[in-house]
């Protein structure tokens, strides 16, 4: 029914990973409103205080916020988004470039197998 | 005051001790795994709680109060053994529970059971293990209590059971109440617990918050607890 | 929360016994009647039949015995007393609520063994009731000897509950052959009220003569009035045991 959590991690900050990957991917739109706590806990299989921890991060890092009486949005702030965009790309820049330059391509042919590969997109 | 205190809490059967110095304290809104093997203290340390059976040493306070007729009022006991009246309906003990405790919620307990597809009419004589066991859980988990006291509510059912066990423990939140879920399957109850109790030969050898396990270990609670109890 | 205890306890012993004292009493009308109205040759019918309600009373009493000792050893100490004992009530409250059971159920035993005697007397052709044509002071006075006889009854079926409660409660607290155990205790608890008894009727109670045969009114109201008091103080000291060891030594396993 749960989530597939790593187990020597935090549970909270994996949840923390996952949600930020759905607004990422769009899958909560900007200003739209999340789950609620007890949703989110059913949905993931954990326990709403774990939840409630990792919601209460991503507000200190300014990518969801609380309305009082309706709940926790999505920031609305276009910038945070695309520092959110610029984050994961560079993370998954480096994880890329480890794995290649780990199977022993230099810069040039890494540059070149991308472009080849983006003619195609 | 925390919801539940025990203070150097002794007991023994015979020459053997079931239970050595427990000091705890659980919070409201907390969900607690009491962890450890077989034989360890575990059942001992909850029957102590309902008042089902009396210290040596120390004291047990929940709420304030010595476990008695005033504690029974807000603690839900879902024992490891199925306890209740053979000759009982389900319906009839939907309202017998009705009846002794103010805090049932009889719609709840309906709803569940449907869900469930129980027969309303059948008695417990007639219902497999399995069914029994949902029957008692659903009755446990229809009170409004302010302590849970689970006693292994998860070995030997089935993993739609399970699911269905943990997904209510979760629904049924509330940060009035606490849970504790004794059991020696970790796995099961991993993600939903937030504070570890692990106990071993009647002592407790660990009380930390599962984040902080995970955090400090770099490993599940399960590889811990495996780790410190190898047989 | 008695009440609640109690109608839950008075049901399920009527779920056996309800049943079982009726067909008792049908079957009391059936041999009544088969004994008034037999032909020559049915003679064996009416042995049959009355075997039949012989040993069917001889049962009842057995299962009533049985079932009342159940609820107080399987209901509370055993795996459902789990279930029992998490109930917001006080150890007195379930005490007193099986306690009450158990008389009441007595009381209905007993009723029923007569009322099966009036249905066999009535069909043996007795129908003319004494009692009808007695005085009024003569009704007054039969019933009070009945409500004391009522009283009696259920205080010494008190009594007796509460002295197997407390076997059973001794026997509990050990943690092998338990059974056994209740039975030595009951019959030691007996052979010390027995002993009791023999002391205190030598010391000089203000009771007469034993031997004279003297059953005015008077006297025989003194005797129940006295057997009820005997019975009330065996119970409560019965209660106050059984409390106790509830309380303290309780240990389900």
């Amino acid at each position: 029914m749960e989530w597939n959590f790593e187990p020597g991690i935090p549970i909270y900050s994996q949840i923390i990973d996952e949600l930020t990957m759905r607004i990422a991917r769009g899958e909560y739109a900007l200003g739209e409103k999340l789950p609620s706590v007890r949703e989110l806990a059913l949905e993931a299989g954990v326990n709403p205080n774990t939840v409630q921890k990792a919601l209460s991060e991503m507000e200190r890092s300014g990518l969801v916020y609380t309305e009082r009486t309706s709940g926790r949005f999505v920031s609305r702030e276009k910038k945070i988004m695309e520092k959110l965009r610029s984050n994961l790309a560079e993370k998954y820049i480096e994880e890329f470039l480890e794995k290649l330059t780990g199977i022993g391509m230099d810069k040039k042919e890494i540059k070149e197998a991308v472009m080849e590969r983006l003619k195609e997109v | 005051m925390a919801l539940v205190e025990t203070k150097n809490i002794t007991k023994s059967f015979g020459s053997n001790f079931a239970l050595k110095d427990i000091n705890l304290s659980i919070e409201s809104g907390q969900i607690v795994g009491l962890l450890g093997p077989n034989g360890s203290g575990k059942t001992t340390l909850i029957k102590l709680m309902m008042g089902l059976l009396q210290p040596d040493m120390g004291s047990i306070r929940i709420e304030g109060n010595e476990p008695g007729v005033e504690t029974k009022k807000i603690s839900a006991y879902l024992p490891d053994r199925i306890v209740l009246p053979s000759y009982m309906t389900t319906e009839q003990l939907i309202r017998m529970n009705a009846d002794f405790f103010d805090d049932f919620n009889e719609s709840k307990a309906v709803e569940m059971a449907k869900s469930l597809n129980l027969d309303f009419g059948q008695t417990m004589q007639k219902m497999s293990k399995g069914t029994k066991e949902k029957l008692q859980l659903i009755l446990t988990m229809s009170r409004e209590a302010k302590l849970y006291l689970l006693d292994e509510p998860i070995g030997g059912v089935d993993p739609a059971t399970r699911d269905y066990i943990l997904r209510t423990i979760i629904t049924n939140y509330s940060e009035d109440a606490a849970v504790i879920i004794s059991t020696h399957l970790i796995q099961d109850v991993e993600s939903i617990i937030d504070d570890v109790i692990f106990i071993n030969r009647g002592e407790t050898v660990l009380h930390k918050s599962a984040e902080e396990i995970r955090e400090e270990n770099n490993k599940s609670v399960d590889e811990l607890f495996r780790e410190v109890f190898k047989c | 929360m008695l009440r609640k205890l109690l109608k839950y306890e008075f049901a399920s012993v009527g779920r056996v016994l309800i049943p079982l004292y009726g067909a008792l009493i049908v079957l009391s009308v059936i041999t009544g009647a088969q004994l008034k109205f037999s032909k020559m040759n049915e003679g064996f019918l009416d042995v049959i039949f009355v075997l039949l309600l012989v040993s069917g009373s001889v049962a009842a009493l057995v299962i009533t015995a049985m079932i009342l000792i159940r609820r107080f050893s399987s209901n509370l100490l055993g795996d459902e007393g789990y279930y029992t004992l998490s109930i917001p009530a006080s150890i007195n409250q379930h005490i007193l609520s099986k306690t009450i059971t158990a008389s009441g159920w007595a009381l209905i035993g007993i009723i029923t063994a007569i009322l099966i005697g009036i249905i066999l007397g009535s069909f043996a052709g007795g129908t003319d009731f004494a009692p009808l044509n007695a005085t009024k002071k003569e009704k007054g006075m039969l019933t009070i000897v009945i409500l004391e006889m009522v009283f009696i009854v259920l205080t010494w079926a008190s009594w007796l509950a509460l002295k197997i409660y407390t076997s059973i409660s001794i026997g509990h607290i050990s943690q092998k052959l338990q059974g056994l155990i209740a039975v030595g205790v009951f019959l030691l608890l007996s052979g010390v009220e027995s002993f009791i008894g023999t002391v205190l009727i030598r010391a000089s109670l203000p009771v007469r003569n034993i031997t004279a045969v003297d059953y005015s009114f008077a006297a025989l109201t003194g005797d129940l009035f006295l057997s009820i008091v005997i019975g009330l103080i065996y119970s409560a000291i019965y209660f106050f045991i059984t409390n106790l060891i509830l309380r303290k030594k309780l240990n389900l396993r």
